[in-house]
């Protein structure tokens, strides 16, 4: 079952077409990254889900509901954390944690965990923080309501490894207990570890979807072979490998180097190429 | 409107104004100052201010509305005067507070955090709008208590405290017609300098109603767009019917504003 629908999704500003006509589902219980490069397309599509801004044309449901027309209701089951951590500069992490839980049933013992969990200091002031605490504190206030839906833009830039670790810990753990997790990304290993599906985007198109569980056996080799008289290639190769073996035993070898192709290397694949691979 | 919604808009005000209080202390503090200190000294003042009237350009005067007010002799026509004057200044910092409230959240990225919440569009501005008001009717009570003070003080026989309070009052709106119009620029243009725009309109309008009252009988009714002019303490005190049928249309149309501000501002992309 979909929980989260978008249907032709299409949003102009002006004279640039940011994002062009894009369909996807999120299945409930998914984890689903969504990759692309700084101006692909990723926030406008995050911004139209949580009704920041409206689309130009096409249709976004959650759960059933009108992302724009019933996006007060769709907020009782929907928690989101934007891209950029800004926040009221005069105002303590306490303060605004305060603030936040109001919004919701037993936020602020909610906030008290996180902020423990997270090691963060909510004495402080927001603008005394760095950037990985502020981004905790992003995290904190979207993760203070339990929710059936997660919708997460770059959630990680700016943590070190062991709070990324962390965090997604408590991710796995809200997926466990019913949880549907929409996140985008640069950090492409975790993506790798933690979704259960992504879908790329370049230049406001979505160029692929990828099934994580199938997609490793479908990855196939990347070779690298240099012959004596200074020939070079580089290449992938998805079918048979003794047939490969037979064809590269008639060539003069002087460096073979045959692995296994990581997802990360499919990715950045098609940020670079996109919709040649299709 | 339901208890979550009113609760919501509850929280959202109370927190506007705890960002906030910094700005709505200062000015307080500020327009307290200098009623102050001019009322203060009005017994002291009030002749060598009739002096120093004579000696400044009759185009100043009026420019500054103190034409009027040529007896200087009298309280509350003497904090008339400097009322009159510290209106640009209040009008500014209404149409500035006002629009921050909206467009400060979208400049700073804030709204993302703010939207993020279980609220809606409608209560996000409504707050917005609360919490202005109150920082306007704060800075305005303000003006009100300072000249009380003194009143009691130093204002003697021609200190009445109705009159303070309905130059305050009356003349005071003219604060609440240029809130009501930079909320409404914040609320339907993301793409618009909302507090730039609010203070040039103050300014705009203080000048045609000076223009108004130049030109006199060859285009009168210019000063019939200037709240500045109708609403000045003059006519305050006077309260005529033109004043009461001015005020009136001002109010509906700062209530217009506030609407099409509101029906916008649920429309419109949040400019991130």
């Amino acid at each position: 079952m979909s929980i989260l629908c978008v249907k032709d999704f299409t949003k102009r500003y002006s004279k640039t077409l940011a994002v062009n006509s894009i369909s996807f589902e999120v299945k409930k219980g998914e984890i689903v990254g969504f990759v692309g490069k700084n101006g692909a397309g990723k926030s406008t599509t995050i911004r139209a889900i949580t009704n920041m801004i409206f689309p130009t044309g096409g249709e976004i449901t959650v759960n059933g509901l009108d992302a724009q027309a019933d996006a007060k209701k769709i907020k009782e089951f929907l928690s989101y954390m934007p891209s950029d951590s800004e926040f009221y500069d005069g105002v303590k992490v306490k303060d605004l944690f305060k603030f936040a839980a109001g919004f919701s049933q037993n936020g602020i013992e909610k906030a008290n965990e996180l902020s423990l969990y997270f090691e963060l200091d909510t004495e402080r002031k927001v603008r005394e923080l760095s950037l990985g605490n502020k981004k905790k504190v992003s995290i904190i206030c979207a993760l203070i309501k339990k929710s059936d839906i997660i919708i997460l833009d770059e959630p990680t830039s700016g943590l070190d490894p062991l709070m990324q670790e962390k965090f997604f810990e408590i991710i796995l753990k809200r997926r466990d207990e019913g949880a549907t997790v929409f996140l985008s990304s640069h950090n492409l290993s975790e993506i790798e570890k933690y979704c259960d599906r992504v879908i790329i985007i370049k230049d406001g198109k979505i160029v692929k979807t990828l099934d994580m569980k199938s997609v490793a056996k479908e990855l196939g080799q990347h070779v690298y072979c240099l012959t004596k008289d200074g020939k070079e290639a580089d290449f992938d190769y998805n079918g048979d490998i003794n047939e490969l073996i037979a064809q590269l035993a008639s060539l003069d070898i002087e460096k073979l180097e045959i692995r296994p192709k990581t997802i990360e290397e499919e990715f950045i694949q098609y940020y670079k190429d996109g919709a040649e691979n299709e | 409107m339901n208890n979550s919604a009113f609760k919501n808009i509850c929280r959202l005000s109370l927190f506007e104004i705890k960002i906030s209080k910094k700005t709505i202390i200062g000015w307080c503090i500020a327009i307290f100052s200098i009623v102050f200190m001019y009322m203060i000294l009005f017994s002291s003042m009030k002749e060598m201010a009739e002096i120093k009237l004579q000696s400044m350009p009759e185009e100043m005067l009026s420019f500054f509305g103190m034409q009027e007010f040529s007896d200087m002799g009298n309280y509350v026509t003497y904090f008339g005067m400097i009322f009159n004057i510290l209106m640009i200044a209040i009008s500014i910092f209404a149409a500035t507070y006002s629009a921050n409230t909206v467009y400060r959240e979208e400049k700073r990225k804030t709204i993302e955090l703010l939207y993020s919440l279980n609220v809606s569009r409608g209560e996000i501005y409504i707050s917005k709008l609360i919490a202005s008001f109150i920082a306007v009717t704060v800075v305005l009570l303000s003006a009100l208590v300072s000249s009380v003070i003194c009143g009691y003080a130093v204002g003697g026989e021609s200190f009445v405290l109705l009159d303070c309070m309905s130059i305050v009052g009356i003349t005071g709106f003219t604060a609440y017609f240029f809130f009501a119009f930079s909320i409404m620029t914040a609320g339907a243009l993301s793409s618009v300098n909302a507090p730039v725009t609010g203070s040039m309109a103050v300014l705009v309008f203080y000048c045609v109603g000076y223009l108004g009252t130049l030109l006199e009988e060859k285009a009168e009714w210019i000063k019939y767009i200037s709240p500045f002019e109708m609403l000045s303490p003059k006519n305050a005190l006077a309260f005529e019917n033109e004043t009461a049928v001015s005020m009136c249309v001002y109010l509906a149309v700062a209530v217009l504003f506030v609407i099409i501000g509101g029906v916008l501002y649920k429309r419109r992309d949040f400019k991130i």
